[in-house]
């Protein structure tokens, strides 16, 4: 696809409010995420102490052992971080605290400051959204690019191979999975990736099987490329537009998906907060702490609805048809 | 039992081990007939109580069947459907006279022979007697034998101080009914025994109901009909209890915090907790190179706060352990102190055993290795989760990184029980007369017994031989009381808590009573002696 | 024609059989098994090993893999798909005593979200341009993204804890076997609104979303054009034409959605306590119950299949042209 087609498509983009507004949500969700560290921690900012300036806040991004609380030196001025709590931090007395007192969001049932869970939640929930994607667009690309391209044999083997991919118990192989290979972000996002790829290998196939017939894949093909070559330098660039939309959906498809293995408790690893696990301990306390419900799932549900409505524009965008 | 803790609640400081409920007024005489409405928090898989493995299907088939024995509120053996019975001096012949009144509810006469045959049915290992069969793998069945109608000789190879309390899981089946057709598969949903009630109705998923026996052999229990509702939900449950649909059930410490002060709801509850023989831990796997060294162990449990869990996490419904034994058993050696809280001293000892942060990295390493450990916690259970996160927290401060891993129940126990693990958060459901050999022992590793963090100390290994063989209860106190002291020191587990289980009944409930270490039921006469009140 | 449906049921016989081999294969390969189910009920006490023997022996456990396949392969032929590990009775009945409550809930669900979001879908797709429409898309959209547990859980929150308007949880109130018959009858439909509501927005914004698409593209298409050009009054060529035209694709939708009506019913299920095939796959997958998931993942690959052999046949018949091979 030519550049000028992508210009065109972004101003297509643009001309939607709503489409804008929420590519800019996804673009600070993920600032935020990058930047918890510096947005929720206990230690300041920016510290002065016997040793000078220092900012404990920051040197978190290279410490392998973040919540690990030594003490700190008394220093003379420090500059709180905006959410001043770590999230893993556990204050038994401050169990399930309203919102207010300190904790704008309230607190968990271990008194872990809410606010700050869900700022580093952003990272696991999106970490996994993007990398999930990326695992089952690569996948999915693969196995569609081979259906496509050489259709025959190779087509019926992969169509019926999708076809026990999408009735397979998904629940069974993510327990396997995370049985298997310990729970952790990692092993979520592959479980995820693997089980994801099949709209997108769909999207692939179809669009190989439109295109492969076209003159320059037959011109390349009688210039005596070799296969390898006509695919990734012909086929696929041109295969990538739909493949952008299903996977800005299958962001939002994968945090939901994510989210709600961590409900279910087959999540990331403790005490790694992400914003499923908060609704599962919500779920724990329905009767009385309606704070743990209301804010992680409004975070899960606008970050959906933005990375869907993106999507969407991306899509109307990219149809010579529409507006 | 390792599953079957995720309802526990907490407890507190040493109540009196039975105590009358103090709130139930004993004024008026006990009365007869009426309904009692009793919650099983799962649905019930078999009313056959030879393979049962669950305690709620254990209720409803306690009132169905009788055992050889009983066991009272002081946890001994108490009359059952053996009025008495005499043990050889070698511990090997236990000889028991049953109840020449007793029937079945067919009205069919309860004999020898049906003791033999469900003897055997629990060493047939197609019963899949899960729970019981391993106390009778010592029985010897050429010289076990009825002698006339109502005199079993029953023999062993080899002599066993707990062996009596044992009986109290022979629930005696009639042979003339069961033994037709398969035994594992025909009678899970039928049930019919010598106990005071019959079974009237089984709807899987929702309720057992049972009903007084007209023509009970001894004293008739007050109550005319139990009804079991299957309420899986605890707040559910406990919604029920305040409507009145149900007149008893478990809650959760939570619950027990919020309403047991609340007026609203002590008007018609009764609430009542009390210790069971049940206690949580986190085993690690002594073979573990980092964990190898006992001392390491020690610091490891000196950097949990167990004040803290109990004040702030429990309110104080619950207290610490010390060792093997929980505080209300008579091998609880109570100069063993709990270990407290000292992270500047588990520090030194970290040290001491070769621990330092050398890359200052805020963990400890030796010979290069850091000090990683991971802890399996199972999936489903709140409490295990919230204090798993505390010792993770406060291991940190000490320098260790306590990696909780979160699994699915199956999944753990198949890496805990082939040893295949670093650390597990566990909790164990003792029997009533103790003996901790197939979990200590050397030579129960996994394959074999239950030792699955391999603890190995010879003289651990020797006193827990002598006690399982010593008959005299004073001797076998001794024996255990200086294991309990060596298991301490040693620390193969670090022992955290006992939560008290909360209880809520009805106030129109009476004659309720709590025994040392069971509870309200499974202890005779438990809820045989309830009666109800007359409504207002 | 025909050789076209025999084919695309041989295909169907041919993943049906893929699919049990590969979850007969998984449940096997995940740590734990019935044995360790029976392993943590034992407690302090040690199992004798002829037991667990006798456990292993009466469900093949013992033998090797594909042999435990072929066993279980044999019975499922007759429609005996062996019992369950935890109570003993055929994983058969355990099914179809639960696929009624399932059923019940889905049923409901799917009805209101087709009959209240097609014809939503529709008139907002004869909107087109304006501001209801474009309201209303972005509606669909946001109703799609609403987690399903979240929603749960809010909905519990507001009408059982706060309102007490209807029942938190379960199918049936405590005192149902008192009631008399309309009194159960109503007991039941309180304790279906929250989980139904939960199953239906989404649904409903799917049906809406895809309604108005396919009209959408209808429109635009020729014929209508030329039905326009003939003088054809506009509601006349809406009703003629194109929701004629729609219509196929609307069938291929309900085809495509049925599949993940069961699958979207396991947590709704699992939050609400609703005790259906969900709730039992959730519970089997936790206690190993290798028999009755095995069983419940033939239900669901059955009507998963069925539902793309219904969606293909039907397209096929529809449009001549579409030839195997061209479809996924």
């Amino acid at each position: 696809m030519s550049d000028s087609l992508w210009g065109l498509t972004w101003s297509r983009f643009r001309r939607s409010k709503l489409a804008t507004l929420a590519l800019v949500y996804v673009g600070v969700a993920t600032v935020v995420a990058l930047l918890a560290p510096l947005l929720a921690n206990r230690k300041p900012l920016l510290a002065k102490t016997a040793h000078g300036w220092s900012s404990p806040a920051l040197a978190d991004f290279w410490n392998a052992y973040p919540e690990l609380d030594a003490p700190a030196s008394p220093a003379s001025f420090a500059l709180p971080a905006p959410v001043p709590f770590s999230p893993n931090t556990i204050d038994l007395r401050a169990r399930l605290e309203p919102p207010g007192n300190g904790h704008y969001l309230g607190t968990d049932d271990l008194g872990r400051d809410v606010l700050s869970r869900m700022i580093h939640g952003a990272r696991v929930s999106l970490a996994v959204g993007y990398f999930a994607t990326l695992i089952a667009v690569l996948v999915g690309s693969l196995f569609g690019a081979l259906a496509g391209y050489y259709g025959g044999a190779a087509d019926w083997l992969v169509s019926r191979f999708i076809e026990v991919v999408l009735c397979f118990p998904f629940l069974f192989l993510l327990l396997g999975i995370v049985a298997l290979f310990k729970p952790s972000m990692m092993t979520i996002m592959i479980a995820l990736g693997l089980t994801s790829w099949t709209s997108e290998a769909r999207y692939v196939r179809g669009e190989f099987l439109r295109i492969r017939e076209v003159e320059y894949a037959q011109a390349a093909r009688a210039s005596g490329a070799r296969d390898g070559r006509i695919i990734f330098r012909h086929l696929l660039p041109n295969a990538l537009a739909p493949v952008l939309v299903s996977a800005s959906f299958g962001v939002a498809a994968a945090i939901l998906t994510e989210s709600a293995l961590s409900f279910l408790g087959l999540g990331v690893a403790l005490p790694t907060a992400s914003w499923g696990s908060i609704l599962s301990t919500a779920h724990e306390h329905i009767e009385y702490g309606w704070w743990l419900v209301l804010f992680p799932g409004l975070a899960i549900f606008s970050t959906v609805a933005a990375f869907n409505i993106v999507g969407e524009r991306v899509r109307e965008a990219l149809d010579p048809r529409s507006d | 039992m390792l599953l079957l803790c995720i309802a526990c609640g907490g407890g507190e400081k040493p109540a009196a081990p039975a105590v009358k409920a103090a709130a139930v007024p004993d004024d008026d005489r006990p009365r007869d007939g009426g309904t009692l409405n009793r919650r099983l928090d799962l649905d019930v898989a078999t009313l056959n109580p030879i393979p049962s493995n669950s305690r709620h299907e254990r209720y409803v088939t306690q009132l169905i069947f009788t055992p050889l024995i009983h066991i009272d509120r002081d946890l001994r053996p108490a009359p059952g459907l053996a009025t008495s019975w005499e043990v050889s001096d070698d511990g090997l012949l236990y000889t028991f006279e049953l109840n020449p009144k007793a029937t079945f509810s067919d009205g069919k006469p309860v004999t020898a022979r049906d003791v033999l045959f469900t003897l055997d049915r629990i060493l047939d290992p197609a019963s899949e007697a899960v729970q019981t069969a391993g106390s009778f793998v010592h029985l010897d069945r050429s010289r076990t034998r009825a002698v006339g109608d109502h005199t079993v000789e029953i023999a062993f190879r080899q002599a066993n101080p707990t062996q009596l309390i044992k009986f109290n899981d022979v629930q005696v089946l009639p042979q003339h009914v069961y033994s037709k057709g398969n035994f594992r598969r025909d009678y899970n949903d039928t049930a019919l025994g010598s106990g005071p009630y019959r079974l009237v109705r089984f709807v899987r998923g929702k309720e057992v109901v049972v009903e007084r026996r007209q023509d009970y052999w001894e004293q008739k229990p007050y109550i005319q009909t139990v009804v079991f509702k299957i309420v899986q939900d605890h707040g559910t449950a406990f919604n029920a209890l305040r409507r009145g649909d149900l007149d008893e059930t478990i809650i959760t410490s939570d619950t027990w915090i919020r309403e047991s002060r609340n007026p609203e709801s002590t008007k018609t509850i009764h609430f009542e907790r009390f210790y069971t023989l049940n206690y949580n831990y986190i085993g690690w796997n002594n073979r573990h190179p980092l964990l190898r060294d006992k001392r390491v162990r020690r610091a490891l449990s000196m950097s949990i706060p167990l004040d803290a869990i109990v004040n702030d996490l429990y309110h104080g419904t619950a207290r610490a352990m010390s060792g093997p034994f929980t505080p209300d058993e008579w091998a609880y050696n109570p100069n063993v102190p709990v270990i407290r809280h000292d992270p500047e001293g588990a520090k030194k000892l970290f040290a001491e055993a070769g621990f330092v942060d050398k890359d200052g990295n805020g963990i400890l390493e030796k010979d290069g290795r850091p000090f990683k450990v991971d802890l399996i916690v199972m999936q489903g259970s709140v409490s295990a989760r919230q204090v798993a996160q505390m010792a993770q927290q406060e291991l940190r401060k000490t320098g260790v990184d306590l990696n909780v891993v979160l699994m699915d129940g199956q999944a753990a126990i198949d890496r805990i029980m082939a040893g295949n693990f670093d650390a597990a958060y566990l909790s164990w459901e003792l029997d009533p007369d103790p003996d901790p050999f197939n979990v200590f022992h050397s030579s129960q590793v996994p394959g074999v017994g239950q030792n699955f963090v391999y603890y190995n100390n010879p003289e651990a290994d020797r006193l827990l031989v002598e006690a399982r063989r010593e008959l005299d209860r004073d001797k076998r106190r001794d024996l255990y009381w200086r294991l309990h002291e060596v298991m301490a020191e040693d620390q193969p587990y670090t022992w955290l808590i006992q939560v008290s289980l909360k209880w809520g009944v009805n106030k129109r409930v009476r004659g309720v009573v709590a025994s040392r270490g069971f509870g309200y039921f499974l202890w005779s006469p438990g809820e045989r002696d309830w009666w109800i009140a007359p409504g207002k | 024609m025909i050789v076209y449906v025999i084919r695309r049921l041989l295909y169907a016989v041919l993943t049906f059989l893929g699919i049990t081999v590969a979850t007969f294969v998984l449940i096997h390969s995940v740590p734990g098994d019935p044995i360790t189910f029976f392993l943590g009920r034992a407690g302090t006490t040690t199992i004798p090993p002829e037991t667990l023997a006798a456990i292993r022996a009466e469900f093949h456990l013992d033998e090797p893999l594909p042999r435990q396949y072929l066993h279980w392969v044999r019975g499922a032929a007759t429609f005996d798909f062996g019992i369950s590990i935890i109570d003993r009775r055929p994983v058969r009945e355990r099914i179809l005593e639960k696929l009624p409550n399932t059923f019940q809930l889905n049923f409901l669900a799917f009805a209101i979200a087709a009959l209240l979001g097609i014809p939503i879908g529709l008139w907002s797709a004869t909107r087109s341009g304006r501001l209801t429409e474009r309201a209303s898309a972005v509606g669909f959209f946001l109703l799609y993204s609403l987690p399903s547990f979240w929603v749960a859980l809010l909905l519990m929150q507001f009408f059982s804890v706060r309102y007490d308007i209807f029942p938190l949880l379960g199918m049936t109130s405590d005192d149902y076997t008192e009631l008399g018959t309309a009194g159960k009858l109503a007991d039941r439909l309180r304790h279906l609104v929250l989980p139904v509501a939960t199953m239906t927005y989404a649904q409903l914004a799917i049906f809406a979303r895809f309604s108005k698409a396919t009209l959408t593209e209808v429109i635009r298409q020729d014929f209508i054009t030329a039905a326009r050009a003939k003088g054809a009054g506009p509601a006349t060529v809406l009703w003629h034409h194109a929701f004629r035209n729609a219509l196929i694709p609307m069938i291929t939708l309900l085809g495509i959605t049925v599949p993940h009506l069961i699958s979207g019913s396991v947590i709704v299920e699992q939050i609400f306590q609703w005790d259906g095939v969900g709730l039992l796959y959730i519970q089997s997958v936790l206690s190993r119950d290798y028999p009755t998931v095995m069983g419940l993942t033939v239900v669901t690959a059955v009507v998963t299949l069925l539902a793309s052999l219904v969606a293909d046949i039907l397209y096929a018949f529809a449009d001549p042209r579409i030839r195997l091979g061209e479809r996924a």
